[in-house]
């Protein structure tokens, strides 16, 4: 899925290690959702969208079929 | 934007404390039982490697603490699926190659690879029993 984690990120100058803390999971989980390499799960994608203070249709795109 | 870092960083380094008390107790108790065996204390030395791996058991289920982020539960999963559809794969090959031994040659394969097949036959039994027990509880 695509997402727009890491633009928002480095919008609000923050690390990987950062963002981590601030949602609780690993800086490694960080890293493969902003690779598109892992799908957060509906908690941990509203998580950071609150976090980021927008809506999860802002930070994250379904794969169009 | 919300501001949730000290309580979730908290969790965070709670989490990884309890993950490196978890695996040190198991190294430490085999490490430690390891040297006792050498030691020739034999008996001390099973007693402290069992030790180790009930602090583990403790520290796993006697915790409310999340111990694996969802990600590493992800892969926890995806690796344990590999694992057994290759046990399974090897399991029906396996299996055939033994039949196919006693029929063409007379012989039976080795007791240690025939109980080793009975083996894996037992973990997919418990597979298919923890399987059940998570489709049909109540």
């Amino acid at each position: 899925m695509k997402n727009h984690v890491r633009e928002r990120r480095t919008d609000a100058d923050l690390s990987q290690a950062d963002l981590a803390d601030a949602v609780g999971v690993t800086r490694q989980t960080i890293n493969a959702i902003e690779r598109e390499r892992y799908d957060p799960s509906l908690e941990l994608a509203f998580q950071l969208a609150d976090y980021f203070d927008c809506r999860i249709e802002d930070l994250f795109e379904p794969d169009v079929q | 934007m919300t501001q949730t870092l000290s309580s979730n960083g908290g969790r965070l380094a709670t989490m990884r404390r309890y993950r490196r008390l978890m695996f040190g107790s198991v190294v430490g108790g085999v490490g430690l039982s390891l040297v006792l065996r050498f030691l020739d204390y034999p008996l001390i030395g099973e007693a402290v490697y069992l030790l180790g791996f009930a602090a583990f058991l403790v520290i796993w289920q006697g915790t409310s603490i999340t111990l694996m982020d969802e990600r590493e539960t992800e892969i926890e999963r995806r690796a344990s699926t590999v694992t057994l559809t290759v046990t399974a794969f090897g399991l029906i090959f396996a299996a055939s190659g033994a039949r196919i031994f006693h029929a063409v040659t007379g012989s039976t394969i080795p007791a240690w690879l025939h109980y080793t097949i009975y083996a894996f036959i037992a973990q997919f039994v418990l597979f298919g029993a923890a399987y059940a027990w998570f489709r049909y509880r109540p």
